[in-house]
């Protein structure tokens, strides 16, 4: 398995730990894990037929077209840059399936207007839309946290939370 | 010594590609995956930043001169010195060798800690020499002090990093302690900056310590059990790292948001266990299994003392006037339960100023640990606007509470 992280490259191992604001691609059988989802969105995309799998744990819904210091950390400009490094590793996009988990509202202090964790899943979903990524699977929203490990093996996005057990999307 | 939170940022962001350089040759040479967890400034003693164990710990201390002057520490669990010569000279060596060990760690530590200074000196565009590694031995506290190089009660700003690997045994940490002065003039400050002085980051922490003092006798008087305050830190961290300060476990929280200058969110985390005992010390009928509705309004009030004992603590020394919100129960994984809080925050700030404190209680039946994370602009010009001959806190200022009867509603749009 090889790795590329948004920040640096080429590692190599077992499980791949994704942080938050973070995404990370591997070529070849993976495991790649994030945990501690809440507002903030899980994506994994995979083309199993090349065996390159990425999974990013976004923040905030959009850039609003600034320049940002960390692409990771929002949903359009991170699913965008996993994608192209995706590409980089033999990805094609057209095969490329995406499956999201977390956007969920844990903590009501707005309550006025949506939340940010459904402005979140909402931005994931339109960013994927427009590049043509097919959500093949979703787990999100409800009021509790949220763990994520994908495995490219069987490309099943496995979710789980305190309250809600184990859910494979 | 004066601080600027651009330049800040700048040199946490140096400090953690310092860590991703150290990780990487770590990662070279044992095909062990690393990850680099968090890279925090810290402002604490030497005493505070040490994990308090008595846990042998190994690595290599260097020292570093030019464009940046200090001491940088890489310290291992004991147990990594066996990992590391196992993934290392597994086909020369039979019999564990504990001589060997070290030599394992000793050549590691040499590559990983040169990573650490190539990845600042690229940023600064400049060179940093490094004198040869040395061995160092012994607890967390005793690498920190011969790191630090000051009164162990004395406070020190300090850069850690903690780098999370596939094989556990191998996490490892990362400090630099830099010279003050080597630091100010890294530091200099841009003239459209707001300046913090360093004694108001001080003062920031003192008043965490003595907020978490406050509620620490509010738990004692209102459970019958001892409590102390053991730790307080103020960390500066990409907002994002926030919770990696906690443990992936499931926890019970109390999560208030407070509005005024400044605003921001204050955490008070237990442990489930914890939570059951300071339930069962509250009401001794509770069913001590799961956090039924008895339970989670017991947890609930008492959050509410703490939360607002803590806030009216800076409401006193910033001499202004902090609303708080009706406290919110959550029972969920910890780091999740902060991720909405830093996903709001991080709206508008990239980094936090991180207070934190941990009490326990003396017959170690509980503990909880204290998170408060101030919106980052508000909390410069409370402090700036401090006098800098800032004595002792008035009177004047108040926490205002909400009315008793939406205390146990859920909307709290009155304090929007």
């Amino acid at each position: 398995m090889k790795v590329y992280r948004s920040d640096h490259e080429d590692r190599t191992g077992g499980t791949v730990k994704v942080g938050v604001a973070d995404f990370a691609v591997a070529v070849g059988e993976a495991r790649l894990t994030t945990s501690g989802l809440g507002s903030c969105v899980g994506i994994s995309l995979f083309d199993e037929e090349a065996a390159v799998s990425g999974l990013a744990h976004v923040m905030l819904p959009s850039s609003n077209d600034e320049p940002v210091e960390n692409e990771a950390k929002y949903a359009d400009t991170a699913i965008e840059a996993l994608l192209a490094e995706m590409e980089r590793h033999g990805a094609k996009r057209r095969r490329v399936e995406a499956k999201i988990a977390g956007g969920s509202n844990m903590l009501d202090f707005t309550a006025i207007g949506e939340t940010i964790g459904t402005r979140n899943s909402q931005a994931v979903l339109e960013t994927l839309e427009r590049m043509d990524v097919p959500v093949t699977g979703s787990d999100v929203g409800g009021d509790y946290g949220r763990s994520l490990e994908f495995r490219s093996e069987t490309g099943t996005l496995y979710v789980k939370s305190a309250n809600e057990g184990r859910n494979a999307i | 010594m004066n601080l600027d939170v651009k330049s800040l940022g700048a040199f946490n962001r140096m400090a953690h590609e310092g860590a991703n350089r150290a990780a990487e040759r770590l990662t070279w040479l044992t095909d062990i995956e690393t990850f680099v967890e968090i890279t925090k400034i810290d402002l604490a003693t030497i005493e505070e930043l040490g994990d308090g164990g008595e846990e042998t710990h190994v690595g290599v201390r260097i020292d570093l001169d030019g464009a940046l002057t200090g001491r940088a520490i890489l310290a291992f669990r004991a147990p990594a010195a066996r990992t590391i010569a196992d993934v290392l000279v597994s086909e020369t060596s039979v019999e564990p060798d504990e001589e060997l060990d070290r030599s394992a760690i000793q050549e590691i530590g040499n590559i990983m800690t040169s990573g650490f200074v190539d990845g600042w000196a690229d940023q600064l565009e400049t060179t940093i020499d490094i004198s040869p590694p040395t061995s160092v031995e012994g607890s967390s506290r005793e690498l920190l002090e011969d790191g630090a190089e000051t009164d162990p009660d004395k406070l020190v700003l300090s850069f850690e990093s903690r780098v999370r690997a596939t094989d556990e045994a191998v996490d490892f940490r990362f400090y630099l302690f830099p010279e003050p002065d080597s630091l100010s003039d890294l530091l200099e400050p841009e003239a459209d900056e707001d300046v913090i002085e360093l004694d108001q980051l001080a003062l920031f922490k003192r008043m965490t310590e003595t907020g978490a003092e406050t509620v620490s006798e509010n738990v004692t008087a209102m459970t019958g059990v001892e409590t102390l305050v053991e730790i307080s830190h103020l960390n500066f961290v990409p907002i994002e790292n926030a919770p990696a300060e906690i443990d992936e476990g499931e926890h019970v929280a109390v999560v208030v948001r407070f509005s005024g200058e400044p605003s921001g969110y204050v955490m008070i985390l237990f442990d489930e266990a914890s939570a059951h005992n300071v339930v069962q010390a509250l009401v001794p009928d509770a069913s001590g299994e799961e956090f039924g509705a008895m339970e989670r309004s017991a947890i609930r009030e008492i959050g509410n003392i703490m939360t607002s004992s803590f806030v009216d603590g800076w409401a006193n020394v910033l001499n202004t006037t902090i609303d708080i919100s009706t406290p919110r129960f959550i029972h969920d994984l910890g780091r999740a339960i902060m991720d909405p809080i830093v996903v709001e925050l991080g709206r508008h700030q990239e980094f936090v100023f991180l207070a934190d404190a941990k009490v326990s209680a003396a017959n170690s039946e509980f503990d909880f640990q204290l998170y408060a994370l101030p919106n980052e602009r508000e909390l410069e010009r409370a402090l700036t606007s401090l006098e800098a001959d800032y004595d002792e806190p008035t009177d004047r200022a108040s926490v205002r509470y909400p009315p008793t009867d939406e205390r146990t509603e859920t909307g709290g749009a009155d304090f929007e």
